[in-house]
């Protein structure tokens, strides 16, 4: 184990905040940060365990929190004209909500959990506190943070688009 | 003779006269012990020395003695009477000023910083309250032992006597100058501090304003002036002070010169024996004394009159109306109101209302309305007589409002201001806040029942508030007692009915289970300790120090606290006082440095039993405070948790004296002996009470009614109250708890001025204590403004039914939906009437109230 930074005389035991250290190293959010930044976002996680049909968000609430997935598979809906709408898939290790971590909004998706989730949360103001305590590493998080949700937003379209284009509910404008 | 126009003496020369002639009596005996050393002293020295008399020297000196620590007695005795009488005097001033300023009218109050009013209340006073003591007896006695000592001199020798009183009359005329002159500052110095006290009472109460707008150097640079100012005149004021007593020593320095130039002449040419040369210089010296009294006296009579002159002309306004008719109990009116011309002007020229005239029979409900600043409220301050109109006249009941007594128009009128005011105390306090008045003044004689402030407090809509605080107390065993099977049965129901639901956000307490939520000492203890439970101050009990040592554990969570230390040093060290930081960490960030230190005493082996007991309890104190699903610095060994597992049991049996089988699945014949044993042990000593087990049929008395009824460690707390508000009011009703809970809820403690509270809580009080008070005229001002719209409608429903007919309501009403349920509209235009009539025809007329509903006219 490569983690004796987080528990100088290394025990017996591993503890939550190795793991949860090694988690969030190899999240697509965090990977190749500082490690003591991570360090400090570990201690600062939550552990919440969702069961089938939970949902770990719920458009129209206010977000405040991040969901590093850990385990487990959750999907990304938008309710339009009272139906719902799937519009992805996450397995194992997304992350979710990422946005949250930078500002206040409400909620413009749900996001519900398809099998037992394990997640490791972050809120907002846990965030904004390890960005207080390191300015240097303030600009990479925060373009992380979009970068990923760019990523989301392009996953999304392309992926709806699939489901759509062969059943031919809109037609592409090539073909005009 | 008004309270204001009383001259300081009138409070001195009326009160507590019987002490004040026993203090006289004091000092005027002890005048006798002081004079009497000087005699003995002439005799040791004329008689005992000369004649070489040992017999008569040891009688001389005996009695000198006596006499000194006569003297010194009744120095002390008199000096604590004399405080006494003071403070007994500053008691009655006091109170005669308070009830004086609280019958002012409202425009003093208005003028009148509240600074400047507890200034003069407060500090000022007290600043009276030396000289008051002493005002009477000092300057007679003093004068007296003056006069004394001075004959004593003459009887020695005449010509000498009288040479010593020179100096006096340079100092009968220097001293008042220097003292006018100190009065001038003085008065400056009394309206500087009072101006001060304003400044910074101002910023204390604005001080949301102050953080919100970050002016701390705009209020800074307000009080810096009068800093600078009071320095000034505190520097000359000590200037002139000491420049009084410099003249004074220097006069009195003269004295003993001119003493020894004669004094030595005369006994050389043998006119006078050195014994009495000695008893006349040391007669000369205690003429210092009083004379120096009298100095005193004199400074802090001008202090004081200068202080009280001050307060009186602060407070010299004549209250508006009598309090009392006398003689009789206060009218009881129908409620009708009729006002003709009212017009209220202030300062003479600003004319705020202008010719108001309307009728209002018994029981009829007006609307007013209008734009933001026409004089509505205004208007409600004349109509509850707060304010005096400058002209026309108002009547109630065909009386006019002037001839009214106070307790008349208190008892008459009831109103809700638009700012309601909320006092610091309970919600019960301040719902019978008018009630409780009237039942001192001796003009009700019962106060509401509970059921008729339930009734209230209902259709304001203030239930579920007081059930929620009700909730959320801790009370007393003694109160708790009648009700625990009560709770314990509600306990039981919501484990069944909501069990489920809140298991996530619930740790239920579960003898058998590791509590997560739990610290470490609670897991070990399975219960709680004492009524307000620290760890620190379980570290301290025996029972339990020993139970630890027994099994082992201390050792192993020493070493957890160590291994605390060690990680939050690491995670956190550079994060110092970041209490968002050590929120995973049973360290609080105000220790970090301490356990720094304490680390650095153990070797790099890591090995804690070099250290002392003291440092070990501080480890010790982080692993019993250790709760592993809150504190993420480290985990629990898995070991340690078993060993915590199998020391519970022991403990339950062998500490706490608890069959844990009935624990766990309690029946209510166990529930009688625990509640038997708690009062028995009582009786037999604090030991056995201190540990309460979590046991199911146990109520505990550390914590609130929640968490008894919850039973569990909460951990999502919004989510629990969500679904037990839900569950609770119907349970509550069914248990007939509700009553109850209720009532401790009113015990609710609403803050300095009811800062704990919403403002739509503050109002929905502010209206329930208005209308507790039941009287036949009642005066809102927007009285639901800060209330959601389904209370304001609730609220309206109430005052159209239940109080049509009963109550003359006058109502300034900013939602014009409502207006429609009142007999008669008064629209109101910068101070002036508009328009007056029923909600019909003014709509139908398409007038201003049209206008104001449509926002434009046709
Ligand atoms: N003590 C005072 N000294 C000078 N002007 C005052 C005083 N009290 C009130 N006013 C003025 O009298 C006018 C009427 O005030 P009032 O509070 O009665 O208005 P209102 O109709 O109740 O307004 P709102 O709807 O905003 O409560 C306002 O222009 C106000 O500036
Ligand atoms: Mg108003």
């Amino acid at each position: 184990m490569n983690s004796s930074t987080v528990v100088e005389n290394e025990n017996h035991h591993a503890t939550r905040l190795t793991r949860d250290f090694e988690r969030l190293r190899h999240s697509p959010l965090f990977s190749g940060l500082h490690l003591d930044v991570l360090k400090l976002i570990a201690y600062l996680s939550r552990h919440r365990t969702f069961q089938p049909g939970d949902l770990l968000i719920e458009s129209g609430k206010k977000a405040d929190k991040a969901f590093i997935l850990d385990g487990g598979s959750v999907e990304v809906m938008v309710t339009r004209r009272g139906e719902q709408v799937r519009l992805q898939r996450l397995e194992n290790e997304g992350c979710v909500g990422e946005l949250a971590l930078l500002a206040q909004f409400d909620w413009f998706f749900s996001v519900k959990a398809l099998s037992v989730v394990d997640a490791l949360v972050i809120d907002r103001n846990a965030f904004q506190k390890v960005l207080e305590k390191y300015p240097a590493h303030k600009d990479g998080l925060i373009e992380r943070v979009i970068q990923l949700s760019v990523g989301r937003q392009v996953d999304q379209t392309s992926s709806m688009l699939d489901r759509m284009l062969p059943t031919g509910t809109i037609q592409s404008t090539a073909l005009s | 003779m008004r309270l204001t126009e009383r001259p300081l003496f009138y409070w001195i020369k009326k009160r507590y006269r019987a002490l004040q002639v026993v203090l006289l009596v004091i000092i005027v005996i002890s005048l006798f012990f002081r004079v009497y050393p000087l005699e003995m002293q002439r005799k040791i020295i004329n008689i005992a020395i000369n004649l070489k008399m040992i017999d008569k020297l040891y009688l001389y000196c005996g009695l000198y003695l006596g006499a000194v620590l006569m003297a010194g007695i009744m120095k002390y005795a008199s000096n604590t009477l004399q405080a006494i009488i003071g403070q007994k005097i500053l008691i009655g001033m006091r109170r005669d000023l308070y009830q004086h300023i609280l019958k002012l009218p409202l425009t003093f109050f208005h003028k009148t910083q509240t600074g400047m009013i507890t200034s003069a209340m407060t500090a000022e006073l007290n600043a009276i309250a030396t000289f008051l003591g002493g005002a009477l007896a000092i300057p007679i006695t003093s004068v007296l032992t003056f006069l004394v000592f001075l004959g004593f001199m003459i009887y020695l020798n005449p010509l000498l006597g009288l040479l010593s009183m020179i100096i006096y009359p340079f100092e009968f005329t220097v001293i008042p100058l220097l003292q006018r002159w100190y009065n001038r500052y003085n008065q400056k110095r009394v309206m500087v501090t009072r101006r001060m006290a304003s400044v910074v009472n101002e910023a204390a109460e604005g001080i949301h304003e102050v953080q919100g707008n970050g002016s701390f150097l705009l209020e800074q640079l307000k009080l810096d002036r009068l800093i600078y100012r009071l320095y000034d005149l505190v520097v000359r004021l000590d200037i002139l002070k000491y420049g009084i007593k410099f003249s004074n020593n220097l006069f009195q320095s003269i004295g003993p010169f001119l003493l020894f130039l004669v004094g030595g002449y005369m006994a050389i040419n043998g006119e006078f024996t050195i014994g009495a040369l000695v008893a006349f210089l040391s007669a000369y010296e205690k003429v210092y004394d009083p004379w120096k009294e009298v100095i005193l006296y004199y400074q802090s009579y001008q202090d004081a009159q200068v202080r009280y002159k001050q307060i009186m002309e602060l407070f010299d306004h004549q209250p508006q109306f009598l309090l009392e008719a006398p003689g009789s109990a206060p009218r009881s009116f129908k409620g009708s109101i009729e006002a003709k011309n009212i017009g209220y002007r202030i300062n003479q020229s600003i004319q705020l209302l202008d010719d108001i005239s309307f009728r209002l029979e018994a029981g009829k409900h007006l609307a007013l309305v209008g734009f933001s600043g026409s004089g509505k409220s205004t208007l409600g301050h004349v109509l509850s007589r707060l304010y005096q109109q400058s002209s026309g006249t108002l009547s109630i009941d065909g009386q006019m409002i002037e001839t009214l007594s106070q307790m008349d128009v208190v008892t008459g009128i009831s109103t809700v201001a638009q700012q309601s005011f909320i006092f610091t105390g309970t919600v019960r306090d301040n719902l019978l806040y008018s009630t409780n008045a009237l039942h001192l003044a001796d003009v009700t004689h019962e106060l509401p029942s509970r059921q008729e402030i339930f009734e209230i407090i209902t259709e304001v809509g203030l239930v579920p508030d007081l059930i929620r605080w009700g909730l959320r107390s801790t009370i007393s065993p003694q109160r708790a007692r009648p009700m625990i099977s009560s709770f314990l049965k509600m306990r039981e129901i919501v484990r069944q009915k909501m069990g489920s639901d809140i298991s996530e956000a619930v740790e239920f307490y579960d003898v058998n289970r590791f509590l997560r939520y739990s610290p470490v000492a609670v897991n070990i203890m399975f219960g709680t300790y004492g009524i307000a439970y620290t760890t620190k101050k379980l570290l301290t009990n025996e029972t339990f120090r020993t139970f630890l040592n027994d099994t082992a554990l201390e050792e192993s969570l020493i070493e957890l606290g160590l291994e605390i230390a060690v990680a939050t040093i690491n995670l956190l060290g550079d994060f110092n006082g970041d209490d968002f930081l050590f929120q995973g960490s049973p360290m609080k960030p105000g220790q970090l440095k301490d356990y720094v230190k304490l680390l650095e005493q153990i070797d790099a082996g890591g090995n804690w039993k070099t250290l002392n007991k003291n440092s070990r309890d501080r480890l010790l104190l982080l692993g019993l405070k250790f709760t592993p699903g809150i504190h993420k610095i480290t985990s629990l060994p898995r070991s340690l948790e078993a060993a915590i597992m199998e020391a519970r049991p022991q403990f339950l049996e062998q500490v706490a004296k608890i069959d844990i089988e009935s624990c766990s699945n309690g029946t209510t014949g166990a529930l009688q002996t625990e509640i038997a044993t708690v009062d028995q042990a009582k009786k037999a000593g604090p030991a056995k009470t201190e540990f309460t087990p979590f046991c199911i049929n146990h109520y505990l008395y550390s914590r609130n009614l929640e968490d008894n009824i919850i039973f569990g460690t909460v951990i999502d707390r919004d989510l629990v109250r969500e679904k037990l508000s839900a569950v609770a009011a119907e349970e509550l009703k069914r248990y007939d708890l509700l009553d109850y809970i209720m009532d401790i809820g009113l015990d609710f403690h609403v803050g300095s001025k009811g800062d704990n509270l919403s403002g739509g809580q503050k109002q929905k009080l502010a209206l329930a204590r208005a209308l507790l008070k039941k009287s036949p005229v009642l005066i809102l001002d927007e009285a639901t403004a800060s209330l959601d719209n389904n209370s304001q409608t609730r609220i309206q429903r109430y005052i159209s039914t239940k109080l049509r007919g009963k109550t003359t309501v006058i109502a300034v009403v900013h939602r014009l939906d409502m207006i429609s349920e009142y007999d008669h509209i008064l629209v109101m235009k910068e101070g002036k009437i508009v328009e007056s009539g029923s909600y019909d025809d003014l709509i139908a007329k398409k007038g201003t109230l049209y206008e104001l509903i449509n926002g434009r006219r046709e």
